[in-house]
């Protein structure tokens, strides 16, 4: 029973991977943001990336 | 080929084989010796006695692709009952001999032992002798007196009552010897294998169904119990020594003529067995009929484990025991070949605690226990006795097992046994019921261990094909550069911020990756991003960033981190787009800080250039190592399950795995 289900899953891995590379699927989810300014052209600081994250930097030794 | 007529009583006498100097008339049983011009009649020879083999004058077989027929036979008789020496006339001319009792085949030959050998009193079980550069084991040492003769032969024994000595001597393989001293002056040296029956694919057998014996005037014996008159029909006539009646519990002494009561049975301790005595089934595609029941009890750390034992016959193939205990099945059948110590290779002679090889598997000791035997019923091949005691030392190595049991003689005798589910035991032997087997038994095989095996084959499969199949999509994604960007940053706060130029995502919906790259040492550079769609002002928010250290110690360069790093977007849709980018900068390593502090704080950068370029359509190995990840929990169940079905067999034995706790 269980290694049915390894079985399947197996093949349905392979599908999964497949089709998530064909449509584009990632690990990463951005935030969407509508309607940004159209003047970032000329104003640069007119709008900032959501996304803050500070990414943990592992020093020197 | 010589044919005459018996100087005794005129009958037809053949002499096949040039060797053979004797032979004994079919007719009137006179022993006859052939002189270069005339023939001497010696007088008549005893009668052969019942001992049950199935090999007769007549029968051929093969031997390493040489065919033989059986011309003549040396019936001797032995403290454990009759073997048969069968003279053996190959078609190439050469002779040999076919040695035989219960079961067990050795075919051999007469070997010059170039060298003295050493004398009977000498020799001791357990001793090694070197014979063609080959080590072998002195086994057994018995004294035994010639029965009884038929056939051709090419000599005779000075005379019948004659005692001689005879050593069993084993190998590790199929190799083995017996040493003849019945001329002490001159021993002879017979050299052979042991075969299998089923490999000598003899031909020409006797026949053991009753009805035709019967025809040929064979009575099958029946014995009446002296106690209670029970009727008993002996399978193994001439080969069971003991009775023992299942109704009464009187044992009978089967080599003494007057039936002599050996010991009775208490009826408190009477059991009556799952497979009844006679009862017929097939195992290892052979029918065997059961002749005999034994109840013994291991004895453990002062605790009694009982134990039961069907002896199973079958006239070909011998004797084999159907043991069970805890509702586990083996079938065990003896053995002359001997196991080997894992370590030195050198063929046991004295039974350890060290794991064994034996027909290329590993066995690891189980357990050694003392076996005292509480009741008996049915015939047995040997002088059973209540009480009986043996040390018994048992190895494993699912479904296989082995055992050598050591008697106070110091006699071992070793058994290969396989594991049987109970159900094949119940199909085989007609019962109704079967009792479910209590725990784990030592040579019970790990039902997970197949599992194990299939669920990693598929785990392996999976990978090669998911390997496959990335490689093909990395081969067809278009994997096309559709932006790219470079740049020097400096201590200029307005050179951190970059808005790009549009640019076009074509193709259909597909991932995009955007890599960032900075060309800094000791540093971090953090990358706010957005991507811009210049039609709809929908931006997709985020971010990446780089970090790289290096520098020199004690033990030389070391570096850390990367000076480039990529994050992939989902499903980006054809179109026009731009880039926002923000970065930030610093030194500070978050693995530098203290507990506590404030996060790395940016410092105004140093000059470093940077780049990114964006992607559409690029291979995502993510999904095959997830693949990877998601496909390892079954294998890993199983490995547990196995793991601890072990745990579970060897906490019985002499072995049991301690535990943390204690
Ligand atoms: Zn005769
Ligand atoms: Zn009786």
């Amino acid at each position: 029973m269980l290694m049915n289900v390894h079985k399947v899953l197996g093949i349905g891995l392979l599908g999964a991977m497949l089709a998530f590379n064909y449509f584009g699927l990632t690990m990463t989810q951005p935030d969407r943001v509508s309607n940004v300014p159209k003047t970032i052209r000329q104003n640069p600081g007119s709008y900032r990336s959501h996304y803050q994250t500070h990414y943990v930097h592992l020093g020197g030794k | 080929m010589l044919q005459i007529a018996c100087p005794s009583c005129g009958a037809s006498l053949v002499f096949r084989a040039q060797s053979t100097t004797h032979a004994v008339c079919s007719a009137c049983r006179s022993l006859v010796v052939r002189h270069d011009v005339d023939l001497e009649s010696l007088g008549k020879v005893s009668d052969l006695q019942p001992d049950g083999s199935p090999i007769q004058l007549g029968t051929s077989g093969t031997f390493l692709g040489k065919h033989f027929e059986v011309i003549g036979r040396i019936q001797v008789a032995y403290d454990s009952g009759f073997w048969n020496e069968w003279y053996l006339q190959y078609t190439d001319g050469s002779n040999g001999w076919l040695g035989e009792a219960m079961g067990t085949y050795f075919v051999n030959q007469e070997l010059d032992p170039a060298g003295p050998l050493a004398r009977p009193e000498d020799l001791r079980v357990g001793s090694f002798v070197t014979l063609k550069n080959e080590f072998f084991v002195v086994c057994e040492v018995s004294t035994s007196t010639l029965s009884s003769y038929e056939g051709e032969l090419p000599f005779v024994f000075p005379s019948e009552k004659t005692r001689f000595t005879t050593a069993d001597l084993r190998t590790g393989g199929q190799l083995a010897a017996t040493l003849d001293y019945s001329d002490p002056a001159s021993p002879t040296v017979y050299l052979g294998y042991y075969v299998d029956f089923d490999e000598l694919k003899l031909a020409g057998l006797r026949d053991f169904n009753p009805e035709l014996e019967n025809q040929q005037g064979v009575s099958t014996s029946v014995l009446r119990c002296p106690t209670c008159g029970a009727p008993h029909e002996l399978k193994a006539g001439g080969v069971s020594q003991v009775l023992a009646c299942e109704y009464c519990g009187t044992a009978i002494d089967l080599k003494d003529k007057s039936l002599k009561v050996l010991f009775q049975v208490q009826e408190s301790e009477k059991i009556t067995p799952l497979i009844p005595l006679g009862a017929k089934g097939k195992v290892d595609g052979h029918e065997w009929e059961c002749l005999g029941f034994m109840r013994r009890s291991a004895r453990v750390e002062g605790m009694d484990y009982p134990f039961t034992e069907y002896l199973l016959y079958n006239p070909y193939q011998g004797y084999r025991w159907l043991v069970e205990s805890d509702g586990h099945w083996t079938l065990a059948r003896p053995i002359l070949m001997l196991p080997r110590n894992l370590g030195s290779g050198d063929p046991v002679t004295e039974p350890t605690d060290n794991t064994l090889s034996y027909k290329g598997n590993r066995f690891r000791h189980f357990q050694t226990a003392v076996a005292r035997v509480r009741y008996v019923a049915g015939e047995f091949y040997w002088q059973v006795r209540l009480g009986d005691e043996v040390r018994m030392h048992d190895y494993v190595c699912p479904p296989h097992s082995l055992s050598c049991e050591e008697s106070t003689g110091r006699e071992q005798v070793w058994s290969e046994g396989r594991y049987l589910e109970p159900l094949e035991v119940a199909r085989a032997f007609g019962l109704n019921s079967i009792r479910q087997p209590y725990k784990v038994g030592p040579s019970q095989p790990d039902p997970y261990t197949p599992l194990k095996h299939r669920a990693w084959m598929w785990w392996a499969g999976y990978l090669a094909a998911s390997f496959i199949l990335m490689v093909l999509t990395t081969m067809i994604s278009a994997n096309k550069v559709v932006f790219s960007k470079t740049g020097v940053a400096t201590s200029d706060p307005t050179s951190l911020t970059v808005v790009s130029d549009e640019f076009e995502i074509p193709g259909r919906t597909s991932n995009v990756e955007v890599r960032t790259t900075a060309g800094v040492n000791n540093r971090w550079v953090d990358f706010h991003l957005a991507l811009i769609d210049s039609k709809t002002n929908e931006a997709l928010d985020f971010g990446t960033g780089v970090a790289f250290y290096s520098g020199r110690d004690s033990d030389g360069y070391w570096s850390e981190g990367s000076t480039s790093n990529a994050v992939t977007l989902p499903r980006v849709p054809a179109g026009r787009y731009y880039l926002l980018a923000e970065m930030e900068s610093g030194t500070t390593a978050s693995a530098d800080m203290k507990p506590g502090e404030a996060p790395s704080r940016p410092d105004p950068a140093k000059n470093f250039s940077w780049s990114i370029t964006v992607k559409r359509d690029v291979p995502s190995w993510i999904w095959f190592f997830i693949g990877l990840g998601l496909m390892l929990p079954v294998p890993l169940w199983y490995w547990l399950r196995e793991s601890s079905f072990e745990t579970q067999r060897w906490t019985e034995s002499d072995h049991a795995p301690t535990s943390s706790s204690e």
